[in-house]
């Protein structure tokens, strides 16, 4: 998808400005949020795990190279197809290929962020393939031409009603005065609309929570089982991953996958958890008969030689999204690209460069809610400051806010002239201030006399009042 | 034995604004039985700059603070988010600068914030204030989640006579300050201030309280704008008992 | 060749001396359990879970106990599929239900599983794909019955990972399924709803 990430201010506004996208935001701190509580509360070794969960993905990424080649030749030999690409483009190549070669008209998918990090649907669209994404949330915001808004919740952004309006528009083969007003009818109907779907596609796309070395397999976890059709009745599976996915043992994924799953919706387990190993066997009376996994870099070794090494612990689960309070008040889209939320903040500029994404990692009040719950215990925070340097290495913005900036350094730098300016600055502002105790209007600092009053000073600063005290002048 | 020496790290918001939380921090540090001083080396933490990724700033102001403060013993701040930023990055801001590194690390191992330093460094007995009402308490979040300050405030409270702690709900819940955030991503702060203030007013008090001016101002300027009876003081006046100043963004006149 | 393009940045990334192996710990202990307390454990998790757990003494009672579990959920009971030699044996069309072999087929409403292992841990059973348990008996049907040899309740992943390099050495048949609960989605408004692509209910036979 094109990168929106420059109008990041407008989107928000509208976001905020958007009554249905804010009720449906609205059920974050009383869903997701307050599951991931009550599991995490019902395990009382879950700050443990996180430190071990952290320190796998650490330890993994520090041999990845190695990890790469076990993990290649284990699932070589289990039978899969492993291809490597070194951007987007080559992916899509890559993959398009593969649906030529097997001369697919139809493609299901299971839910994959990497996939719409490349734009892999519209490419293989264009040449003329018919791509359905599989999982509900990925299927509702397909035919409505729009981004995931939630890496895990992708059509979270949207109401029952707005569903119903959608499917009466596009299963305009099904009766007109069908009833749709429940989710339940909702889901049953997408279930039979998509069911043709799964019996009739030729290629299967996943994506994979984790790659293992150990078995050559790739993981997935899903609770609507859709991955599962997706994987098991087309004749070809494809499996699309970066290389950060993989981990060496199916132990050290179960301790991820235990901090995922509860960091994500707060289940201790999604519905399915799939080891996928290789085509289908020789007696196997199901299953695909050929399976290519393509491993894509994109910009993580770049990250892995960067200062942005530690981002790409990320396993996905969306927990920072959930408890940020930007992302509560403005939702993902209004990020403007694949990832949003905090991880977007830091991992959007180091796939796209800070020039056009600068707003993102400053658009955070620094609260470390995210940090708090990162199951992999990525210092968000950190991270989101390091592109702040870069941006502001970039150069301020506007003229006015380098010499603001210049001036006040310079101030702040010399305790006597600060002072000195201090007292004068509020003594003026404290009698302009003095009756109402707030200002209402200012030439300056709009923003925020746009929505709140801006306390007014006492009139004297402290350090003034002390040396006073000290001289035995009354208060 | 002479009183250990406690240099009280004003802060460049309670320097400007409200001195008032400056005095009522100071008798709370004598009352622990500190002799106060008032380094006037002291500007800001430097966190503004730090924060916009201006990290030569940020470095020159950890610099002059750790230096202005050298012949303390402890380092006292009436804020989480000075106190994190001074005990926290002023480290990290040196690293790999091995005598800069060992001298921020010294400097940090003196910095309390307020609340840390009367309730377990050098434990208080009993607070000087009175306060007859309910109050709630808003966690910071540099505070809460830098520096684990949550027990901290609510023990003093609960040494106040007279005073009622109603928690809010989602205490720890960020008020959408930011430092600058407030003012360049003013849309998205006003979100966030909005339930946070929403969530205050469920508590039924007369006060909210914190441990930071920044979140203070940004609730009480919200609180003023919307016409909501309910008024703002930083933890620091009610455990002194200095409240003769008006609340934050109320003038004397105006005052609830 | 991007392949070795690629291994070589992540070298120049990951510069010598790179740390040691990272050493897999055991599984948290609140989280392990052994005997009988793992089938109890097992089955309140799966329950959580909204399976519906029935206990059967032995296997020549499993056609009554499908039949009689079934009826009492009103899903009838006519045509199950299912491939699983053992289960085959077992006298199923006595109970007046007729039994068709193979993979699943699109409109199949039931199927019969039999279970590698199952977790106690979370309530999950361990199935894994093969001639005789083809992998979408677990998804095409509606309702999808599984039975699990007691014996076979096992406290924690780490064990059933354990189980499962003894009995396929380094060689894991092409799926393996850990499932726990039916299928599920909260896509729509936020709610959940059972049924979403896979099973709407899942039963589980403990032999």
């Amino acid at each position: 998808m094109k990168p929106d990430t420059a109008q990041f201010r407008e989107n928000a506004a509208a976001a905020i400005a958007d009554p249905r996208l804010q009720s449906a935001l609205a059920k974050l701190p009383g869903g997701l949020v307050a599951q991931r509580r009550a599991a995490v509360t019902a395990l009382p070794e879950f700050e443990a795990l996180r430190d071990e969960a952290r320190a796998i993905r650490d330890a993994t990424l520090a041999n990845l190279a190695t990890h790469l080649e076990a993990f290649e030749a284990k699932a070589t030999a289990m039978g899969s197809h492993v291809h490597w690409a070194t951007d987007a483009d080559e992916a899509r190549q890559t993959i398009s290929n593969i649906c030529n070669t097997a001369n697919a008209r139809l493609v299901i998918k299971g839910k994959s962020m990497v996939t719409e990090e490349i734009g892999l649907n519209a490419y293989l669209q264009n040449s003329g393939i018919e791509v359905v994404e599989s999982d509900l949330g990925e299927y509702i915001i397909q035919k409505r031409g729009e981004a995931p808004s939630h890496i895990i919740a992708p059509a979270i952004h949207l109401t029952e009603a707005d569903v119903e309006a959608d499917f009466r528009s596009y299963h305009t083969h099904l009766d007109r005065d069908r009833e749709l007003g429940t989710p339940e009818r909702l889901v049953a109907e997408a279930r039979a609309v998509l069911r043709e779907k799964f019996l009739n596609a030729d290629v299967g796309i996943t994506g994979a929570n984790f790659l293992i070395s150990e078995t050559g397999s790739s993981i997935i976890v899903t609770n609507e089982g859709n991955g599962d059709l997706t994987q098991i009745l087309p004749r070809i599976h494809i499996v699309v991953a970066t290389i950060d996915k993989v981990v060496p043992t199916l132990d050290e994924a179960m301790t991820l996958l235990r901090v995922l799953a509860r960091s994500a919706t707060g289940q201790d387990m999604t519905a399915y958890t799939t080891l996928a190993t290789g085509p289908r066997r020789a007696d196997d009376l199901d299953g695909p008969t050929k399976c290519h996994i393509v491993l894509i870099d994109n910009g993580r070794t770049e990250m892995l030689a960067s200062d942005m090494r530690e981002a790409l612990r990320c396993i996905r689960c969306g927990a920072c999204m959930n408890h940020c309070p930007v992302y509560n008040a403005i939702g993902g889209h209004a990020y403007g690209w694949v990832y949003p939320g905090p991880i977007g903040a830091v991992l959007t500029p180091a796939l796209l460069g800070i020039t056009e994404t600068r707003h993102l990692p400053n658009a955070s009040t620094f609260c470390g809610a995210c940090e708090s719950v990162c199951p992999v215990k990525i210092p968000l925070v950190s991270l989101m400051r390091t592109w702040r340097e870069r941006a502001h290495n970039q150069g301020p913005r506007t003229r006015g806010a380098r010499i603001l900036a210049k001036l006040w350094s310079a101030a702040a730098t010399r305790p006597a002239l600060y002072h000195l300016l201090a007292r004068f600055a509020v003594a003026i502002a404290g009698a302009l201030g003095r009756a109402k105790g707030r200002f209402r209007r200012l030439p300056i600092a709009r923003g925020w006399l746009k929505h709140r009053d801006l306390p007014a000073p006492q009139g004297r600063t402290f350090q003034q009042l002390w040396k006073e005290a000290e001289r035995g002048v009354p208060r | 034995m002479p009183a250990p020496h406690a240099g009280l790290f004003v802060t460049c918001l309670v320097d400007l604004m409200r001195p008032s939380i400056g005095f009522a921090a100071a008798r709370l540090i004598e009352a622990a039985g500190c002799m106060v001083v008032v380094p006037d080396r002291q500007t800001c933490c430097g966190q503004p700059a730090y924060n916009s990724g201006d990290r030569a700033t940020a470095k020159a102001l950890a610099l002059q603070t750790i230096r202005a403060f050298a012949d303390c013993e402890y380092v006292v701040a009436p804020s989480g988010s000075c106190a994190a930023m001074l005990k926290v990055h002023y480290p990290r801001l040196v690293s790999g600068e091995p005598d800069l590194e060992a001298e921020a690390r010294a400097f940090a191992a003196k910095v309390h914030e307020l609340c840390t330093f009367l309730a377990d460094i050098r434990p208080i007995a009993d607070v000087p204030g009175r306060y007859d009402g309910r109050v709630t308490y808003h966690d910071a979040c540099s505070g809460l989640r830098e520096l684990s300050i949550k027990s901290a405030p609510r023990r003093l409270l609960a040494k106040v006579p007279g005073l009622k702690l109603a928690e809010m709900p989602e205490p720890e819940a960020c008020c959408g300050f930011g430092g600058l955030f407030a003012e360049k991503y003013a849309d998205i702060s006003n979100a966030i201030v909005t339930r946070k203030t929403d969530n205050a007013a469920t508590a039924e008090a007369s006060l909210v309280l914190a441990g930071d001016l920044g979140c203070l101002m940004n609730m009480a300027g919200k609180l003023t704008r919307t016409g909501r009876p309910l008024a703002c003081r930083h933890i620091a006046e009610v455990l002194a008992g200095e409240l003769t100043d008006p609340p934050i963004g109320h003038s004397a006149v105006s005052a609830p | 060749m991007s392949r070795n393009a690629i291994l070589a940045r992540i070298r120049v990334a990951n510069p010598a001396p790179q740390s040691p192996p990272h050493e897999a710990k055991p599984a948290p202990a609140s989280l392990a359990s052994a005997g009988a307390d793992a089938v109890l454990r097992f089955r309140t998790a799966a329950e959580a879970k909204g399976v519906i757990v029935v206990d059967v003494d032995q296997p020549a009672n499993l056609p009554l106990a499908v039949v009689r579990t079934l009826s009492a959920a009103n899903i009838p009971v006519d045509t199950i599929r299912l491939n699983d030699p053992a289960l085959l044996a077992l006298p199923l069309s006595d109970a007046n239900v007729t039994l068709t072999r193979g993979a699943a087929e699109p409109h199949d409403r039931l199927s019969l599983s039999r279970a590698v292992a199952a977790v106690a841990e979370t309530g999950s059973l361990l199935l894994a794909s093969g001639p005789d348990n083809p992998s979408s008996l677990a998804f095409l049907p509606e309702t999808h019955l599984v039975t699990v040899q007691r014996s076979t309740i096992i406290g924690t992943f780490e064990e059933a990972f354990a189980l499962l390099r003894t009995r396929y050495g380094n060689s894991l048949p092409r799926t393996i399924n850990i499932i726990s609960g039916a299928s599920r989605t909260g896509d729509i408004g936020g709610r959940i709803v059972q049924g979403a692509h896979g099973p709407r209910q899942l039963f589980v036979f403990i032999i």
